[in-house]
């Protein structure tokens, strides 16, 4: 059984339509990642399924039942906010414990559920502490806490690791995908996720959606997200360095398919599952699928522009022509300076291929 | 002095300080000149110069002795004795009923003011902008434009004379600016910990209660401080809406005692000096929350 089920949902904020026709399924193991830029709905629909938000048009249905009219504080779900929202004048303690207050549980066993929570977070000697004494990432802990001490039945994190720095928001990644395994341990229920960076989303999820504009444009697990986007948007998002995307022309000589852009005529290799067609293309290649062959190959000529270092690798930025540069990420097996004139080819199986007019995948 | 850091630093803080003198002296000087007035004998009270220190010659408390029981000194002249006026008896009395209503006034403010307030800075609906248009519009009025149609409607209703009269008319005068200065408040304060205690189960009810209240807690204090003294000092429609002890207040009283040409100006600063008593105490234990809630950038 489907656990979560998105069906149409749209918002509209007057004429401004924040989320457009929105559907999703989650299962109950699953990490679902909404990704997307600012201002793509992923925020917006994440309040909706808290019931934040009242949607448009559309419907949430939990456990097959219809949970799209009842309020936020009646569908047991817990929602760790980006500012995190920890009442200012109650402890780490009261914090934790409020809900479970709420819903007048016993004291002694809320004294152990809240001990239980800190615990799995690492906070139990912050319990009476004031938030305004907490460090970003201590209020990061006690925010989580807050949304672990009862078993709700989504978990909705929006942007939790936005407020930190990018060592904390690394070190806490890694900390949440463990948290999810031990919630998951406990027959607890999925979590739903949204954030813009797509470092976090394709590490943390096992299913991702990405959004754009208020509509999906692709939900897949991070692996075919990175390795078979379905459209340029979805293309040019994930994955850093960003991935180059080329306009030409692609031609069939007997079974080598070939890529033109301008004077220069690529053989390109496509994958298995692609579905070529002649004509005007957009090839998408990613900076480590760019490979630089020897002078004289066939492939695209371009004039070195700058050479970055990168720690292991090095990012090489070059010029074709006054409209294209491409980027390639390689760990320097010959020397490339500034101004060297390259050829650069494709990795077999790599490129991606994407219909101009529809800018889907072929 | 005025070349270095330091010493622009040292001339500034001179300035502040020689500032802060004569500024408080402006203010707080008569009222310790009535403070005193109120325990100077009446005779001492004409001398030229005037006494600026009690000392042991001048002191008595002849005043508030009669004020509380209404006994005229002894010892002192007929003349002086005729200066002391019946209704000096009436100050302590007026004072209990100025506190009555003044707390009730108070009391409504806050348990109407508050969800009031919620709402406006929360919600959107049709009507309110009008609604807080309105609101204030109610308050540009001065009372005494106001106050003969106000006291007909009163005798009409009864209400003459009452203190549940002043209580009602208190409360439409201050419920305003209550409403006003909350919303503003609300609107400062984030909404994410409301929808943290929707999350955590709490119906609109309890958000407001357990969340809400405690988080604004500086600004609720400033409002009802406010409805405090506004009531507690309200005088047009005290003098016309009150006749007797039933609802007389403070400011009627105090303003009556001050009428008499020849009354004893010792018992008038005794009676002043009472009538400050209960706004001092509130505003110097409150003077935190004073400070706090009236600072917020009211947007």
């Amino acid at each position: 059984m489907t656990y979560l089920r998105i069906e149409n949902l749209t918002k509209k904020f007057g004429d401004v339509v924040a989320v457009d026709d929105f559907s999703l399924e989650i299962n109950k193991n699953d990490f679902l990642v909404l990704l997307g830029p600012s201002g793509c709905g992923k925020t917006t629909t994440l309040r909706i399924v808290a019931g934040l938000e009242i949607q448009t048009e559309g419907k949430i249905l939990l456990e097959d039942r219809d949970i799209s009219d009842i309020p936020p504080e009646n569908r047991d779900m817990a929602l760790v906010f980006q500012n995190l929202a920890l009442y200012p004048h109650m402890t780490v303690f009261d914090n934790i414990a409020f809900y479970l207050r709420n819903v007048k549980t016993p004291k002694e066993e809320i004294n152990e559920r809240v001990k239980e929570a800190a615990n799995k977070v690492q906070i139990s000697e912050l319990l009476h502490r004031y938030p305004s004494q907490l460090s970003g990432g201590q209020s990061q802990r006690v925010a989580l806490a807050r949304s672990l001490v009862r078993f709700p039945k989504v978990l909705l994190l929006d942007e939790p690791l936005a407020s930190l720095d990018a060592k904390l928001r690394a070190s806490m990644r890694s900390e949440f995908k463990l948290i999810h395994k031990q919630i998951q341990a406990e027959q607890g229920g999925p979590f739903i996720y949204v954030t813009h960076d797509q470092v976090e989303a394709l590490t943390l999820g096992t299913k991702v959606a990405v959004m754009n504009e208020g509509h999906l444009e692709q939900l897949d697990s991070p692996d075919r997200l990175y390795n078979r986007p379905q459209n340029i948007f979805t293309a040019k998002f994930i994955g850093s360095p960003e991935m180059n995307l080329i306009s030409g022309n692609l031609s069939k000589d007997q079974s080598n398919w070939e890529f033109v852009y301008g004077e220069n005529n690529i053989p390109i290799i496509p994958d298995d599952e692609s579905k070529p067609v002649e004509g005007d293309v957009v090839l998408g290649i990613r900076p480590e699928d760019v490979d630089i062959l020897p002078i004289g190959e066939a492939g695209i000529s371009a004039e070195v522009l700058t050479v970055e270092l990168l720690g292991q690798n090095y990012l090489i930025l070059m010029k074709v022509d006054d409209n294209m540069t491409i980027s390639c990420l390689t760990n320097m097996k010959k020397i490339i300076r500034d101004g060297d004139q390259v050829v650069l080819g494709f990795t077999d199986g790599k490129v991606h291929l994407f219909d101009p007019t529809t800018d889907r995948r072929m | 002095m005025f070349n270095t850091i330091s010493g622009r630093k040292r001339a500034k803080t001179i300035l502040v300080i020689i500032a802060s003198i004569l500024v408080l002296a402006y203010l707080l000087g008569p009222i310790y000149w009535v403070a005193i007035s109120g325990f100077q004998r009446e005779t001492n009270l004409q001398d030229r110069p005037p006494h600026f220190i009690l000392t042991k010659d001048i002191f008595t408390l002849n005043h508030y002795s009669y004020l509380f029981t209404g006994i005229v000194p002894e010892n002192s002249s007929v003349m002086l004795q005729s200066m002391y006026t019946m209704s000096g008896t009436l100050v302590y009395p007026s004072i209990i009923n100025s506190l009555i209503v003044a707390i009730f006034v108070t009391f409504i403010n806050i348990m109407l003011g508050l969800p009031a307030g919620h709402v406006f800075a929360r919600y959107k609906f049709k009507g309110k902008n009008p609604a807080m248009f309105f609101l204030l519009a109610t308050r540009l009025l001065p009372s005494i434009s106001i106050v003969i149609p106000v006291y007909m409607i009163f005798l009409r209703l009864d209400l003459i004379d009452k203190k549940l009269g002043l209580i009602l008319l208190y409360t439409a005068i201050t419920l305003p600016f209550t409403i006003w200065i909350l919303q503003a408040y609300f609107k400062n304060i984030p909404v994410e910990y409301e929808e943290a205690a929707r999350m955590d189960g709490c119906g609109y009810l309890k958000t407001l209660i357990r969340v809400v209240l405690p988080i604004a807690q500086p600004g609720i204090i400033a409002a009802a401080i406010f409805t405090f003294m506004t009531s507690y000092g309200e005088f047009v429609f005290a003098t016309i809406l009150t006749q007797s002890l039933n609802s007389r207040t403070q400011t009627a009283v105090l303003a009556a005692l001050t009428q008499g040409m020849s009354s004893s100006r010792g018992m008038i600063a005794a009676a002043a000096s009472l009538t400050i008593i209960p706004p001092m105490i509130i505003a110097i234990a409150f003077r935190k929350y004073i400070i706090e809630g009236l600072s917020t950038r009211f947007a």
